[in-house]
């Protein structure tokens, strides 16, 4: 009795967690988002080797979240990061056409992962304020999500530098966990 | 497949680490900073990892690559290899006078700098251009096969030996200069680029 009134409560009042992996290619933009999240500031990040980890409150959920280092070589240890992850943050920058096929093969490569097989998907499309950026739509189809099966997914464009979107997409995965 | 690849790998490293051993690149291109960690592939020149965080935070932003944690492909290791801090400094730096040099510990001082140096190219146009006489100039032109990035037509490169100068900014025409990208100049490894202001 007294358990089930103590789990009641924590239901209705306490924090509930989420744990997020946020991944991409390099110089997407993920240090500097997680840093606009955590400080509401933009800090010159340099090229992330290892990871930062960081919680931000948000809507009464407190995200963990992990920004893991994005440069070729060492996109191998992402998938050490994967264990109890229920949000994947895929960022890309929208900007950079050359690279958008590596990043699309990046993402399939690691949604094949049993590990995240209940992990909620969002992608930042980051870095909207460039000239000749991608928009949230031509990136769907260039990262191929409308071939994603058995998995809830959303795409947010966002600009760090600015916090457009950001908050947006912390709404989605927050909608996402009460669901579960 | 794979151990190709690692292969591949391997070797551009050994390159890259040679190359970063040589005289000029011994030092960050931007802030002189010892022993580069980075490679600007935007203009080829080798970096310290805080210049690095800030160029791939211009705008438009530079690509930048790690020597030890990124893969290269024989023609970016072809392209680092043309290039180099000596060149870059020949070309983007040509007109800027080290003495003026001062303690920039401002980071937006030294991104403004970074800009104007690699983007705006105000420093551009060899200085050494006009202490040359214009045939050394032209041979010197026809060696690295000059073109001129803001004229479509045939290089206007006349070494007239004036004194490159800043007040005649009127030639100064850069639709969409600063992407790297889309100019194909900067994708052929063989040219060089050099604005010439005549007066």
């Amino acid at each position: 009795m007294g358990l089930t009134l103590s789990s009641a409560f924590t239901r209705l009042f306490g924090k509930k967690q989420m744990r997020i992996l946020m991944v991409g290619l390099d110089a997407a933009g993920k240090t500097t988002i997680l840093y606009k999240l955590k400080l509401g500031e933009i800090v010159t990040t340099i090229p992330t080797i290892g990871f930062n980890v960081e919680t931000v409150e948000y809507k009464n959920i407190s995200f963990t979240v992990w920004d893991v280092g994005g440069q070729h070589r060492i996109r191998s240890l992402w998938r050490h990061y994967f264990q109890n992850t229920q949000g994947l943050i895929f960022v890309v920058d929208s900007s950079d056409r050359e690279r958008i096929g590596e990043a699309e093969e990046e993402l399939n490569n690691m949604l094949t992962a049993e590990e995240l097989a209940d992990a909620v998907l969002l992608v930042f499309a980051n870095k909207q304020d460039l000239p000749n950026a991608m928009n949230a739509s031509e990136l769907t189809d260039k990262l191929g999500l409308n071939n994603i099966k058995n998995r809830r997914w959303y795409i947010q464009a966002a600009c760090a530098t600015e916090a457009h979107g950001l908050y947006e997409g912390l709404d989605w995965l927050s909608n996402e966990l009460s669901k579960k | 497949m794979a151990s190709a690849r690692k292969k591949q790998d391997e070797k551009h490293l050994k390159i890259l680490r040679e190359l970063v051993s040589l005289q000029g690149n011994k030092q960050c291109f931007d802030c002189h900073q010892r022993g580069p960690t980075y490679v600007n592939m935007t203009i080829g020149s080798f970096v310290c990892t805080s210049c690095s965080g800030m160029l791939r935070g211009l705008t438009p932003p530079h690509r930048v690559k790690s020597i030890s944690m990124a893969s290269f492909t024989p023609e970016e290791i072809e392209l680092i290899k043309s290039r180099g801090n000596e060149f870059c400094k020949r070309v983007w730096l040509g007109l800027y006078d080290p003495s003026h040099e001062q303690e920039a510990k401002d980071e937006q001082q030294i991104k403004d700098f970074m800009t104007s140096s690699s983007t705006d190219n105000i420093h551009i146009a060899s200085s050494d251009f006009s202490k040359m006489s214009s045939s050394t100039a032209a041979t010197w032109l026809r060696d690295f096969g000059a073109k001129d990035p803001f004229s479509s037509s045939s290089p206007s490169l006349v070494a007239t030996g004036n004194t490159p100068n800043a007040s005649s900014s009127s030639s100064l025409q850069q639709p969409s200069f600063a992407n790297f990208d889309n100019n194909p100049i900067f994708t052929s490894p063989n040219t060089i680029w050099i604005h010439l202001k005549l007066e």
